[in-house]
């Protein structure tokens, strides 16, 4: 599982520079470069995160300035994107591979640990391996969730809620959530 | 494993991250990654029920030799959480148990993945008996780490009440050839004086340390002008007395912790303890500088007294010897042979030829050399040639004349080799 978290994680975080390709050959370049050296430079220090991290910021950046309000303020597109709606979705992938990439950090920090402890090196490996199963399981189920989600709401649309309500009603409802997942890990 | 909560963290952030790119975009596929870590979120909440374990342990034999193996059955059931499981049985490292055992076979700690279903393992594992001591095993603990972080890891332990008893390894000697059984001919002392006491009324002197308490006479006391504690003194029986003087000073550890003069030491009082029994002495040890003692007695239960003492002997990192008062009295009572078991060195050998000195009686001295040990361990095959002992003649001149050394290099002579060599001279002299 360790090979797999590892794939996952430095594959990834390159689909939404891909979809950018088309539209622009050379930002796509320059982007999909600058994030696989960075994940082979994660993959030597052990931090895979950081591919992950750099692709979710570069992506973001580009999102937001080649569609709504920014360009829109300054009249022109920073970036072309040819099929907005593919690139903004496909972030929802880095967001995968940045958990998966903690998973393999923290595969091979405890690994690490637990063999230098007198642990069965083989045991270690079996029950870290069944962990990050079913991780990615739980984590494959909530990506299908979210997709079934996408799709409900662009059947059945609400045209009395605007951008702005929608995120007020958002805000509260996550805050909520948030305080309570705070609250628990506290109180735990 | 608190860095599982760092992606419950991670997570928490990205929603809000997303919906604000949302906003700004006016994109509706933002609504994905603002939904997928909130349904991890909501799924990792839903997991967070915290886990019943229990966990039971099952020991083979709970007396043993030094050596020999003792059996473990580790069971573990666990019911509800999600997460893994890190369980470590007896003996913790740092314990004491730790010490006196090693794994030969199968492991104490493990790592178990807890799914939805219930889990019930069970391990075995196998320990070997490296040191004599009563070790008690404490507990098993574990620790528990939610799939997704979302609390905190739960630390709890079972406490195991069961001890087991490590006996140091003993030559059982059969037969000394006629020396060690007390001459009979005229003995230097009427044998009245030697053996326990009998019930027969001797008179009625004042207390001195070491006077059994059932003894004292309170009526003789409260006449006493003096305010002196008054005993009675009865008749002995007729048995040799032989009294072991057991040496727990610092050098007593000079090799490993499994082969030092200390554990040779206590192996060869055992095995020589069994054999004076066995032809009807009077055995008593004492240790030096301080440590159990046991009065001197016949019998096999004197015997397990004896073995009941030195199992839980340990060296102590004091210089000097202070000797028990009573054992003077005794020695002047039974006037018995009296057997030093240590390891001379420049450091103790002044102290123990001042107390030698003091002493009313013969003594016989078992300087246990741990030089060919500590070599064992950095050359092979080294040639018992007694070089170890060239270099302890010096040494030995400062030993008063009314004791006799006898070096023993464990690695070259057995057990019985010394007891046939000691018993020369506890035959002649008692």
């Amino acid at each position: 599982m360790k090979q797999i978290l590892a794939i996952l994680s430095l594959a990834l975080p390159l689909i939404p520079p891909i979809i950018l390709l088309p539209s622009n050959v050379l930002l796509g370049s320059i982007v999909i470069i600058l994030t696989a050296s960075l994940g082979l430079v994660g993959l030597l220090m052990n931090r895979l995160a950081i591919e992950s991290w750099a692709s979710l910021i570069l992506s973001l950046i580009i999102s937001i300035v080649s569609q709504g309000y920014i360009p829109y303020i300054l009249h022109t597109l920073l970036a072309q994107i040819w099929d907005p709606a593919l690139f903004n979705g496909s972030i929802v992938v880095i967001e995968y591979s940045l958990v998966s990439s903690q998973l393999y950090e923290n595969y091979v920090k405890y690994m690490r640990e637990l063999s230098s402890r007198g642990y069965d090196k083989t045991e270690v490996n079996n029950a870290l391996d069944n962990l990050v199963k079913w991780i990615m399981a739980l984590l494959t189920m909530a990506l299908a969730i979210s997709l079934a989600f996408y799709y409900v709401i662009t059947m059945v649309t609400i045209p009395l809620v605007d951008p702005f309500t929608a995120l007020v009603v958002f805000a509260v409802t996550y805050i909520v959530i948030s305080r309570y997942v705070v609250m628990r890990i506290k109180s735990s | 494993m608190r860095d599982a909560s760092k992606i419950i963290i991670i997570l928490a952030l990205l929603p809000m991250i997303m919906a604000v790119m949302a906003m700004l975009t006016v994109s509706k596929p933002y609504v994905i990654p603002v939904l997928f870590p909130l349904i991890i979120i909501i799924i990792a909440l839903g997991l967070s029920g915290k886990p019943m374990i229990r966990l039971s342990l099952g020991i083979s034999k709970d007396v043993m030799y030094v050596g020999d193996e003792l059996n473990i059955e580790l069971n573990v059931h666990v019911h509800g959480g999600i997460g893994l499981l890190v369980i470590r049985a007896p003996p913790s490292p740092g314990s004491l148990m730790a010490e006196g055992f090693e794994v030969t076979s199968g492991n104490n700690v493990h790592v178990i993945f807890k799914g939805f279903s219930d889990v019930s393992r069970r391990f075995e594992y196998t320990l070997r008996a490296v040191r004599r001591g009563i070790y008690r095993l404490d507990s098993a603990e574990y620790t528990y780490y939610h799939v997704f972080g979302i609390h905190e890891p739960i630390k709890g332990s079972i406490s195991l009440e069961k001890a087991i008893q490590v006996i140091p390894r003993i030559k059982i000697v059969r037969r000394v050839l006629g020396i060690v059984k007390p001459r009979q001919g005229l003995p230097r002392y009427p044998p009245s004086r030697l053996g326990p006491y009998s019930t027969e009324f001797k008179s009625v002197r004042n207390y001195v340390p070491g006077d059994p308490y059932k003894f004292i006479n309170w009526k003789a006391t409260a006449r006493s002008t003096g305010n002196n504690l008054m005993v009675n003194e009865y008749e002995r029986e007729g048995l040799r007395t032989a009294i072991i003087l057991l040496d727990t000073g610092w050098w007593m550890r000079y090799g490993t912790s499994e082969e030092n003069p200390l554990e040779y030491g206590i192996s060869f009082i055992l095995s020589l303890g069994r054999v004076l029994l066995r032809y009807g002495y009077n055995i008593g040890l004492w240790t030096m500088p301080m440590g159990p003692r046991v009065m001197p007695s016949s019998g096999m239960t004197q015997y397990y007294r004896l073995l009941g003492a030195l199992i839980s002997v340990r060296s102590l990192p004091i210089k000097g010897y202070a000797m028990d008062v009573s054992l003077y009295r005794v020695i002047r009572d039974t006037n018995p042979v009296l057997i030093a078991v240590t390891n001379i060195n420049k450091e103790s050998v002044g102290r123990l030829g001042e107390i030698i000195s003091r002493l009313p009686t013969r003594a016989l001295v078992i300087d246990v050399a741990p030089d060919t040990i500590l070599m064992r361990s950095m050359l092979r095959n080294i040639p018992c040639n007694q070089w170890v002992i060239r270099d302890r003649r010096r040494l030995y001149g400062v030993i008063p004349r009314n004791a006799k050394v006898i070096t023993w290099d464990p690695v070259c002579e057995g057990i019985g080799s010394v007891i046939a060599r000691a018993s020369t001279y506890i035959g002649r002299w008692l």
